[in-house]
This record gives structure tokens, sequence and C-alpha cells, in this order.
């Protein structure tokens, strides 16, 4: 198989990984030595003229030929069967609309997280039980280490120079999580998302790190559940401020404590928008965008009124609801990862392709 | 299984991609920016609100330009929409380009 990459050579495995680290191929994590046995699978699997584009990625603008991909993968450990919904990840990152120039670069706290959802979920082995936003799935782990090398080696996200994320989080290593259909009472992500329920869909958003709610749904009414998720939402540190979108994973208590309470997805989307709410009085406490700006929180409520309530979720497109986790105690664990506002990161999501 | 040791090295392949080359237009010299059409893309960063003003104002009084064409961006974060800043390129003779985070 023909590869153009420039070859290296290390003498044993330690220099092979020490080689990464000094060519500043790696985050900070050992990585897999990218040897041609491993990248050879991969493309073999994908089937895939090696030279293909799949799309340049800021904000170096390095061009993710499916050979870069495929040696990334092969460093993030990923089985070549999970590689289609790395690709699916990067198409997803590469829309406009996901500003990822502005992701690598904003001094904010956003990485791309990456909600796995249709068939493939079983067959490539992710968790989605207890953990399943967390440690314990190569799965999942690998998928989100390749995304972050990428975003690494071809688009150039170094901090300092030009990652001006100001503390960054755990996410920005690896951010990856599949939905348990078998737990969701709803219809599957990618059927809300305008995909077949046959398809596996990667939907990508840039989030903050998941804040844990508990909220109590082994125990207490639907309502409450739904008044301690807005509460999540709604703070005043949050660039949910100005809008954008955000994603909330629902863990299987919550999701069921909502359906038995007849509760639709659309309605509870609806519930959290009316409650996830601060009044202008506190808003006002909030200066890091200008009053005059067309993203400020003015535009949308009257400045004038103390009392008015300031949206933080503007759209229920906005709000992206995925359920997965551990049956848990009745605290009804759930995570909100907020976003970046309406700076970007908008959701995007994009049909796994499979050989 | 059991790991030995073997005498052979290990080749690795470069993960860094090729960073795209684009070809541009030789940069167009004015002799002058007097009297020329200006365009101003602006991001709106709260740190640069009055620096922009009073840099557009001195533009306007020292210049004269023959028109301003201005985008002042509603996302301060992402790059101004392509069907704008192409108008802008079609309509202007030089252009000052944001300040700001």
């Amino acid at each position: 198989m023909q590869l153009s990459s420039r070859v290296f050579e290390a003498a044993d495995l330690e220099a092979a990984v020490e080689f990464c680290y000094e060519q500043k191929w790696t985050d900070g994590l050992p990585v897999v030595p990218p040897t041609r046995g491993a990248i050879e699978r991969i493309l073999a699997y994908l089937k895939r003229d090696p030279a293909a584009v799949v799309g340049v990625v800021a904000p170096r603008n390095g061009v993710a030929t499916l050979e870069k991909i495929a040696i990334n993968c092969v460093m993030a450990g990923c089985k070549p069967e999970v590689v289609p919904v790395v690709i699916a990840a990067v198409e997803a990152m590469l829309e406009e609309r996901f500003n990822l120039n502005g992701v690598q670069t904003t001094t904010h706290a956003c990485a791309p997280l990456c909600v796995v959802s249709g068939p493939a979920v079983r067959t490539l082995g992710f968790n989605t039980r207890e953990g399943a936003l967390g440690h314990g799935c190569r799965a999942a782990a690998t998928i989100g280490r390749a995304v972050r090398l990428i975003l690494w080696n071809i688009g150039g996200g170094y901090p300092g120079e030009p990652c001006k994320t100001t503390l960054g989080h755990p996410g920005y290593f690896s951010f990856c999580v599949a939905e348990d259909q078998d737990a969701n009472p709803w219809e599957p992500l990618q059927v809300e998302r305008g995909f077949q329920a046959g398809d596996t869909v990667v939907t990508v958003t840039a989030t903050t790190a998941p804040y844990s709610v508990a909220t109590g749904a082994g125990y207490g009414p639907a309502a409450d559940v739904l008044c301690l998720l807005a509460d999540s939402i709604a703070t005043l540190g949050s660039n949910n401020i100005t809008g954008g979108d955000m994603v909330l994973v629902l863990g299987p208590m919550a999701a069921k404590n909502l359906a038995d309470a007849g509760l639709t997805k659309p309605q509870v989307k609806a519930e959290i928008m009316r409650l996830a709410t601060r009044p202008v009085r506190e808003a006002k406490r909030r200066h890091s965008i200008s009053p005059t700006h067309p993203m400020h929180w003015s535009k949308v409520v009257d400045a004038n009124d103390d009392a008015a309530r300031v949206p933080w979720v503007r759209n229920p497109e906005n709000l992206v609801i995925t359920v997965s986790g551990g049956w848990g105690s009745g605290a009804g664990f759930c995570a909100l990862c907020a976003g970046w506002g309406a700076l970007g990161g908008y959701t995007v999501s994009k049909r796994v392709e499979f050989p | 299984m059991t790991l030995k040791e073997i005498n052979v090295s290990i080749e690795l392949f470069d993960p860094v991609g090729e960073v795209e080359v684009v070809q541009r237009q030789a940069v167009r010299t004015l002799p002058s920016l007097k009297g020329k059409r200006v365009g101003c893309i602006f991001n709106q960063h709260v740190s640069a609100l009055a620096f922009w003003k009073a840099l557009e104002s001195e533009i306007e009084s020292t210049l004269q330009p023959s028109g301003i064409f201005r985008i002042y961006k509603s996302n301060t974060w992402a790059p101004a929409p392509r069907a704008e800043a192409k108008r802008l390129l079609e309509a202007t003779d030089f252009a000052l380009v944001g300040v700001g985070a």
C-alpha cells in the first residue's frame, strides 16, 4: 500500500513512544506508535484511497487525508471498525456552523463532545451503562482520543499558540459518549436529528466538562427533576446565557422518571426551556459581553425590567438530549455539558459510513 | 502471549497533516489610500469598541474615502460569512480587518 507520510525510525518501543513526544505528536498522554502495519490495517478496512481528503482542519489548515486520519487513529488506539465514526466526527466539525477555528482557539473551555447513536453502539462495543461518559470503554475512549489527536496534529490546536483556552478541561484528551437506546424511552437521537433509526450517527457539539446533576429522580416527581436540570443550565457563568447549544446526558433513571410522567422529549425540552431562566437583575451581573453586542441577553428580554426572565435555552434545537449511563441510586444522576454559547461549536450530526 | 525482545527497529509515520496551499493573487499595491473605497470588518469585541470607533473616524477624516463598506460581525468569534466577505472584496479597494479577541 502506498503511503505518502514521512517515515522515521526508532530503535525500540520505548524509543518510539519518546520520539512521539519529542516530535510533539501528542498532547501529553503516551500514544501507540503509528507503524505501517497498523495504519494499513485501518486503510484496508476502509477500502478507500489513502489520499482522499476529508477536509482542512483549522486553525493550522492541515489537510485531513484518510492516511493522516488513520495514523492518528492508530496513535489513539482505535480498532479499524471505529475509524468511520472518527471520520464522521471530523466531517461534522468541519461544517461552517461548528466554527472549528473558534473552538480551537477560544479562551473558553469547549471541546468537541461526540455522541454516538444507532445500531453500531452495540456492535462496536460502547459502554452505555456505568461510567458511560468516563472511563472503561475502548470504543468511546479511542474515538474521543483520535478526534483530539486529529485536532492536534492536523489542526494544530496547541495550548498557548494558537489554542487560548484559559484552563481547558479533561475532555480535551478524549470526549465521547454513546446513547443507550434500550434505556431511552423516546425516539433515538439520530432520528430526532433527521436520520433513520437504522443509521449510526455521530453528533458533535463543543462543550464544557460535564457537570453532574443529582436530580433525585428515584425519589421525586418529574417536576422537580426538570427543575433541577433547568437549574444546572441557567448558571450565570455559563456562556449559554448568549444562547447556543448544550448537551444534556440523562441517566436512565431520570429519563424513566420523565417518561413515566407522560412527558415526550419535546415536552421535556419545552419545560426545561421554560424553567432554565434567571431574572434580569441577576443576569446584569454577567459582564463578559458588551450590552451593545448582538449576542447580549438584552436582545431577547427587556433589560429595564428587573423581574423579566432571561432564557438560557433559546430554541429546542439548542438542547441536545441523550440517554446513557448506569441505573445508579435514587439520586438519578445526569450530566449537563454546557456549550460555548452562540459563539460557535453548534451541534452537527453526520451519518457514519461503514465500508 | 509472551513478550520477548526483538532486534528490529520501528517505523513511525508522521501524523502531522500537510498545510493546505492556497493559490493567491499577487498583492495589489495602491499608490495612495486617499479617496479609495475602504472596507471595515469589525468583530465588535467589547475591548475594541472605542478604539474601532476612533479608528474609523480617523480613516474618514484623514483618507476621505469615496465609500465605506462595513461588516460588523454579529458573531465576534467566527469568520465573517463568506458571501458578505466576497461582496466587500468586490466593493472596495482595501480593507481594515478587525481587532480584539
